[in-house]
């Protein structure tokens, strides 16, 4: 088992690979393509720090080298689909299935499709997604752009070198692109922007011969005689595979962390939703899923050592986690045993503090416990709220205050830990949206507040 | 007869590492003639004008333009005869 699988081998999962590497992580890249990531594509990139100007394939290259200088294992892949257990992750490919703690997704993206008549027909026949592929074979001859980003001026500036004319149909009146890029364009006398303008339909017989416009603004239709159409309106995620939460345009949502919405797998780079799709920002994206991840196997790791010692039911506390993600204000347990001193329950609080990292009392029936803050034991006698009060009421959400500081917040008890003898409930602040996380995962949990009636009753 | 596949490719190509991989790996599997040819070469000068190509990598498959880019795994190994 790999603590972690990377799916793709562009800049982000690379970054990713480096920093898992140097966790000492035993990790391995899945890559189907030689030469992988979007910007094996790019001409010349000249906005990644430290490289005044330097061609996409050769800082990709570069990349490559750094990888597997310091021993990150790339190996040639196609992956199918992701199951997800609670602790373990398989990865389904084409080569074997793969099994890791944890998954870091850097799938990336391509180009997007125009979806109009005539774009699949042609596609090789004078539709093209790629300049520094394609421009070649279009010298001397007339090409249309369409798109006003930063892929659509650039690789009409590369065609523009080689091609009689060059036409950038843009739906918009203003570019979208870098001011450095507008102004290169404006200085090629043989690249003309047509404004306000979309692609209807792309005609001809064997080959590309006319494109058919629609200006917006007068709204009638016209077509230009062009041999190449090449088309730069934005990408779409390889995002297809893998069954965690997306926006509408299929990109992968995360949080800061980078933490998808399946516990051990993240997103990194150009398949995740996010501001700017850039090589800057996809390895920063790689490094950040990276120290995720290892945070998540070191998790794993000391939930695994606490099970042991402690019969802590650590998934329970994982799962607490991560629905309440960073609200869970703090956590009462209570230990269902007649007597209990600090040094019994220090290693269970010390347990569950070190997985939630909120503060924690834990306290036995004879109402003696200790409270934990910030890694230490800040009270060795506490005596504080009573939580079995609240786990009587038999219920997973107690309360909902409508006033006070936790107005609109509920009052969760969870069931953290069970044994033969012993129950931990957990009770904590949290709002609405993660009591009900915690209320759907518990619905079904047998027997806590019974065990917690018949440990009672004995004691009496 | 056997199948006859040609890989049209250019020095500058960065799918075509890809493609080659792709039919490479095939001609382990399977029996089939195969070349490749830069683009720019007498022969896929040829090939450029005879097939009209105007995007690299292209495979041709038995005079016919089969693939354009790299082709998929799948439908690639469809194409071929029966494994060696």
């Amino acid at each position: 088992m790999y603590d972690l699988v990377i799916i793709g081998g562009g800049p982000a999962g690379l970054t990713a690979g480096i920093y898992a590497v140097r966790y000492g992580l035993d990790i391995v890249v899945l890559e189907k393509n030689v030469l992988p990531g979007q910007i094996a594509a790019t001409d010349v990139v000249e906005n990644y720090t430290g490289f005044t100007a330097i061609s996409g394939p050769e800082l990709m290259q570069r990349f490559k080298e750094h990888a597997e200088t310091v021993g990150v294992k790339i190996e040639s892949a196609e992956v199918y689909s992701i199951i997800s257990d609670n602790s373990k992750k398989v990865v389904i490919t084409d080569k074997g299935n793969f099994e890791s703690k944890t998954v870091i997704i850097a799938t990336g993206a391509n180009p997007k499709k125009l979806g109009i008549p005539g774009e699949k027909e042609f596609i090789g026949k004078g539709v093209s997604y790629c300049a520094t592929c394609d421009a070649p074979f279009y010298k001397g001859k007339t090409v249309m752009v369409i798109g006003g980003g930063e892929s659509a001026l650039t690789d009409a500036l590369i065609l523009s070198n080689v091609v009689k004319k060059v036409y950038i149909i843009h739906r918009r009146d203003k570019l979208r692109a870098s001011k450095i890029l507008q102004e290169r364009v404006s200085k090629k006398s043989n690249i003309e922007i047509i404004w306000n303008t979309i692609a209807e339909e792309i005609q001809g017989k064997t080959g590309v011969e006319n494109v058919v416009l629609r200006d917006l603004k007068r709204g009638d239709l016209y077509s230009i005689p062009v041999d190449g159409v090449f088309v730069y309106i934005g990408i779409q995620p390889n995002t297809d595979f893998v069954n965690v939460k997306k926006n509408n345009s299929g990109f992968i949502l995360t949080n800061e962390k980078l933490e998808t919405s399946v516990p051990g797998i993240y997103a990194a780079g150009d398949c995740r939703d996010t501001s700017i799709w850039q090589v800057v920002t996809a390895v920063a994206d790689g490094a950040v899923a990276a120290v995720s991840a290892h945070e998540y196997i070191m998790d794993l790791e000391l939930g695994e050592e606490l099970h042991k010692k402690n019969n802590v039911d650590v998934d329970n506390v994982r799962r607490i986690k991560m629905s309440c993600k960073d609200n869970l204000d703090g956590i009462s347990c209570l230990k269902i045993c007649e007597d209990s001193t600090a040094d019994d329950l220090q290693p269970i609080a010390e347990a569950i503090h070190a997985l939630l990292g909120i503060p924690i009392t834990i306290r036995s029936l004879n109402k003696r416990g200790i409270r934990m803050e910030r890694g230490e034991v800040v009270d060795r006698d506490y005596t504080g709220p009573v939580l079995e009060e609240v786990l009587r009421s038999n219920k997973i959400i107690h309360t909902v205050p409508t006033e006070g500081p936790y107005k609109g917040k509920a009052v969760v008890v969870a069931p953290i830990r069970t044994s033969e003898k012993t129950v931990i409930g957990a009770v904590g602040v949290v709002d609405i949206v993660a009591a009900l996380d915690i209320l759907s995962m518990f619905k079904e949990y047998p027997g806590i507040f019974d065990e917690v009636e018949t440990s009672k009753k004995k004691m009496q | 007869m056997m199948v006859k596949v040609t890989l049209v490719t250019a020095e500058w190509c960065h799918f075509c590492p890809t493609a080659k991989q792709v039919w490479r790996e095939l001609k382990e599997k399977y029996n089939f003639e195969y070349s490749e040819v830069d683009y720019d070469s007498p022969e896929g000068k040829k090939l450029v004008d005879e097939f009209s190509i105007v995007s690299v990598p292209t495979t041709i498959i038995d005079d016919q333009i089969a693939f354009v880019g790299v082709p998929d795994k799948n439908k690639a190994s469809k194409t071929l005869e029966s494994p060696v």
